[in-house]
């Protein structure tokens, strides 16, 4: 493990490289501005609103399924099995949600200029509180997300021998600049490589490592055995008392999946709306290479790997199977897979900051060229914040908020859906429900002295565990229905009906 | 949620969980164009009768 791999190093290198070229190339590519991606933040952070159906599948693909995706999904189906699969229907039931909402978002967005979804909800409500809660909950969300990307760096370095932070900070370095420069335009293209070469990997394993662990009967046999000696909540299947928090996670991981600034980035970077409902229809495809990538964590276990840390089961799994040459190349796959959504999510951060908290709270006479310099700066202030996450803090800091980060970016979904679909919403009910779901979704994780994604409800004796995200946004909805019901007279009417 | 969870019938050694799971990612994605194209056919149709497409 400690002495350096260098045919693995070279590979990975070699791509490694190959996307720096990209990322800085990105600059030049297509910019409709003669003055450059960096002129206003609709070029540098949404490239220029011009990605057709084909980028903006694998840039929202790249984005959307993160390196962080490929290290602890499997991590967990090694650690309890079948409840780990809860992201294979929670990506499934995300698409028809995409094709009903996030066109009409698209629309709105484009006919009055919004970059984020903040600016949505400013413009539709006419109400700063709200569009500053919608900001706050999308920094606060992707912070941890950006540092949990680094975690999948981390974990592919350390399985070539590479140790220290110090490898881990140069990638880094070269991810900041380059985004400062080119914008949302190096994800997109990078993207290309990064989702080719994910796909290569997965179905190379899927298809060599259950030869070599003699058939997927066996795979799972062997993992159900393992299981079966470990005890506890664990198994092939679910257990009785897994079934409502399997249902209720990926059910509120859907809604809240396309709340991040980071997958609306995506979105809203399409050419038009038809765009994003083709790709509703197309990228399922990558659910597909998730579950398959959530196999690994069965293969793992059938092939009596024993890590120290359930994040280290991928990279250990593919030194024990894969020649070197090959894993040098899966894990530059995971490195460039973690880059991919780290720029997208600090080019969104950085967006919400500058245009939703900056510009109305300190400098309201912000240039839109102003602006673009602004947001590449804070880009800038982001990554390195979350790279000093990572170095100085433990992992559990960030793997915690992005729990919590779940949950929060639940309680935005009010503001944005019900905006695009009711005539009339009472702003204040959508303001102290917001509120009161995140505070109550807080309270809750924490209720059993331990942070828990699950909280469990007695009802006439029985107990129901059920997704603590779905409980907020249940009492979030209330308090906003109720609000409108009751003082219709201070819900706004819709500016685009 | 109950109706799945269950490892028999298998395919290609793979229980009930899993590839009934699989199957609905294709399933999903046809259901969603069947909805695109009849979407595109009333677009088409009000625009036609030059309607406004609301």
């Amino acid at each position: 493990m400690s002495e350096i791999k260098w045919t693995a190093l070279s590979v990975f290198l070699f791509f490694f490289l190959l996307v720096t070229v990209l990322g800085f190339v990105a600059s030049r590519w297509n910019s409709k501005d003669s003055k450059g991606v960096g002129s206003t933040l609709d070029e540098w952070g949404l490239g220029g609103r011009q990605f057709g159906a084909w980028i903006t599948w694998f840039l929202v693909g790249g984005d959307f399924y993160t390196a962080y995706t490929v290290i602890a999904v499997p991590a967990l189906v090694y650690a309890v099995g079948a409840y780990g699969f809860f992201a294979l229907p929670y990506t499934i039931l995300v698409y028809p949600f995409i094709y009903k909402v996030m066109p009409k978002l698209w629309q709105a967005a484009h006919e009055r200029g919004c970059v984020t979804a903040a600016d949505y909800v400013y413009d539709r409500y006419t109400d700063r509180r709200l569009e500053y809660a919608v900001a706050i909950t999308g920094l606060l969300a992707t912070m941890p997300y950006i540092a949990l990307q680094l975690v999948g760096m981390e974990v592919v370095l350390k399985a070539m021998g590479l140790h220290g932070e110090m490898p881990l900070i140069i990638a880094f370095l070269i991810l900041a600049f380059y985004t400062y420069s080119s914008g949302l335009r190096a994800p997109a293209l990078i993207a290309f490589v990064k989702d080719v070469m994910i796909y290569i990997v997965v179905i190379a394993a899927v298809i060599l490592i259950p030869i070599k662990l003699g058939g997927y009967a066996a795979v799972f046999a062997a993992a159900s055995t393992a299981f079966a000696s470990k005890g506890g909540a664990t198994g092939t299947l679910l257990q009785p008392g897994q079934l409502l928090p399997f249902a209720t996670l990926a059910l509120g991981s859907a809604f809240a999946a396309f709340m991040y600034p980071h997958t609306m980035t995506g979105v809203l970077a399409a050419k038009n709306a038809d765009v994003v409902r083709k790709n509703a229809i197309f990228l399922p495809a990558y659910t597909i290479l998730l579950g398959m990538i959530a196999l690994l964590g069965l293969m793992a276990l059938a092939a009596g790997i024993k890590p120290e840390n359930p994040t280290e089961v991928v990279p250990l799994l593919f030194n024990r199977i894969f020649p070197e040459w090959f894993s040098g190349f899966s894990f530059a796959a995971i490195a460039i897979g973690a880059l991919v959504p780290a720029a997208v999510m600090s080019i969104g951060a950085s967006s919400l900051f500058t245009r939703n908290l900056w510009k109305p709270l300190v400098n309201p006479n912000l240039t839109p060229a102003g602006e673009a310099q602004t947001a590449k700066i804070v880009s800038l202030v982001v990554k390195f914040g979350a790279l000093a996450c990572i170095v100085g803090l433990p992992t559990k800091f960030a793997i915690d908020l992005q729990l919590l980060g779940g949950v929060w970016m639940l309680q935005i979904f009010p503001a944005v859906v019900c905006g695009l679909f009711m005539k009339r919403v009472h702003t204040g009910g959508l303001f102290w429900g917001w509120l009161a779901g995140a505070v109550f979704g807080t309270t809750l994780a924490f209720s059993s002295g331990i942070l828990k994604p699950v909280y469990g409800v007695v009802i006439g004796g029985e107990t129901y565990s059920v997704y603590i995200g779905l409980l907020a946004l249940a009492l979030n909805l209330v308090i906003t229905f109720a609000a409108t019901v009751i003082s219709p007279s201070k819900a706004n009417q819709s500016r685009f009906a | 949620m109950p109706l799945y969870n269950r490892a028999d019938p298998e395919i290609l050694g793979f229980p009930f969980f899993y590839w009934f799971q699989f199957a609905w990612v294709p399933v999903t994605s046809l259901l969603t164009y069947f909805v695109y194209r009849r979407d595109k056919k009333i677009e088409a149709a009000s625009h036609v009768n030059g309607d406004r497409h609301v």
